[in-house]
């Protein structure tokens, strides 16, 4: 670009853009014009070199892989879950502190019950299966059954079991509780 | 091709729709070239163009509603890229420098990358020529030359970008690919 032809900016536009209107009439300029011959060729030369230094390596499947994934944490759906949030939150807190409230009035007013006091962990877990037990006739049944009849190991231990669990209700329910 | 533009747009409708998959699709389809045109615009640091690439399909899909289809949607994108690129730079020039900084005299990072360690070394060699070559252009003469030499847009298309007349296209470019011919001609007639 040094020394002047008028047909200097055609020919780079040429090599640039690779093609013209008039491109014939460029390249048959640049056969004949010592100029713009050289330019053509430093140029193309220059343009080629820029091209291929500053392409970047592929892109990765990990590097793929991330720009996909942001379809899934795309900002336009947290922000209106953020939004819904910000809109909620007071009602919530509010709700909160209701409860919070409440519980502590009714903790307050509820004096512990005088029978549930020194129940031992064993204890709770028997009024826990209150229900379990009051069939107490069907659980004889079966364990009459048991004693007939051999039946397969996993049947039996659930039975000897049943058998524990029916003699260790009738010593806690004679000692600290009456049914 | 025909086919290709007509499935694009129905890619397009549907992700405006919010299909997830067609949103999917359209990132996949534009990343390479967004990415490529990232990692010049970011001279030619990965990691910042990792990021501009990620903002710009991340503007993409929160303006994709807004997406009217005057323009050509890889228009749409460079422009998107563009801007999101202006205004990062804007942000964090001064950092971007001190870590660039950090990773010339750390080397190694982009030399992983590359298939030898002589080949790696060369086209370091040849970054760092044209990055300091670069430095004499004005910012805009910069961007242009980026868009139109680097990544080979259309002059139509970089005035359409950067919403700017064709004929101020032209009159950057040359100025810009002046200068570098200046610096760099005795560069791009070595072989190799
Ligand atoms: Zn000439």
């Amino acid at each position: 670009m040094g020394e002047k032809c008028a047909y200097l900016e055609k020919v780079i536009l040429l090599i640039l853009e690779e093609d013209l209107r008039d491109m014939e009439d460029v390249l048959n300029h640049i056969k004949i014009c010592p100029v713009c011959s050289r330019e053509k060729k430093v140029l193309s030369s220059l343009i080629s070199k820029l091209r291929e230094h500053s392409e970047p390596q592929p892109l990765t499947l990990s590097e793929f892989t991330h720009i996909t994934s942001l379809i899934k944490t795309h900002p336009k759906k947290s922000k209106r879950s953020v939004q819904n949030f910000s809109i909620f939150k007071p009602i919530l807190a509010f709700a909160i502190v209701i409860l919070l409230l409440l519980g502590t009035l009714l903790l307050m007013n509820r004096g512990p019950k005088p029978s549930l006091v020194n129940l031992t962990p064993e204890d709770k877990e028997v009024i826990e299966k209150l229900d379990l037990l009051r069939e107490l006739n069907t659980l004889e049944k079966l364990v009459n059954i048991a004693h007939q009849v051999p039946e397969k190991r996993s049947q039996r231990t659930i039975l000897r079991r049943f058998t524990v669990f029916r003699s260790n209700f009738e010593y806690k329910g004679r000692n600290n509780f009456h049914v | 091709m025909k086919g290709n533009i007509k499935s694009e747009e129905i890619l397009i409708d549907l992700a405006q729709k919010g299909d997830d998959e067609a949103k999917a699709e359209l990132i996949k389809k534009y990343q390479n070239l967004i990415f490529r045109a990232a990692y010049r615009l970011c001279d030619f640091d990965r990691e910042a163009a990792m990021d501009l690439t990620q903002e710009t399909f991340l503007k993409f899909l929160t303006e994709l509603e807004n997406f009217q289809k005057r323009a050509s949607l890889s228009t749409w994108l460079y422009r998107i890229m563009v801007r999101e690129f202006l205004k990062e730079r804007r942000k964090a020039n001064l950092f971007r420098k001190f870590v660039k900084k950090i990773r010339a005299t750390d080397g190694g990072f982009h030399n992983a990358l590359e298939p030898s360690q002589l080949g790696a070394l060369l086209h370091k060699e040849a970054q760092h020529k044209i990055l300091k070559a670069m430095e004499k252009l004005s910012d805009k003469q910069k961007l242009i030359v980026k868009l139109k030499v680097f990544q080979g847009l259309k002059i139509k298309e970089i005035a359409e970008i950067l919403g700017i007349k064709e004929g101020t296209v032209k009159v950057h470019l040359f100025r810009g690919l002046k200068l570098l011919r200046n610096q760099l001609s005795d560069w791009a007639e070595e072989n190799g």
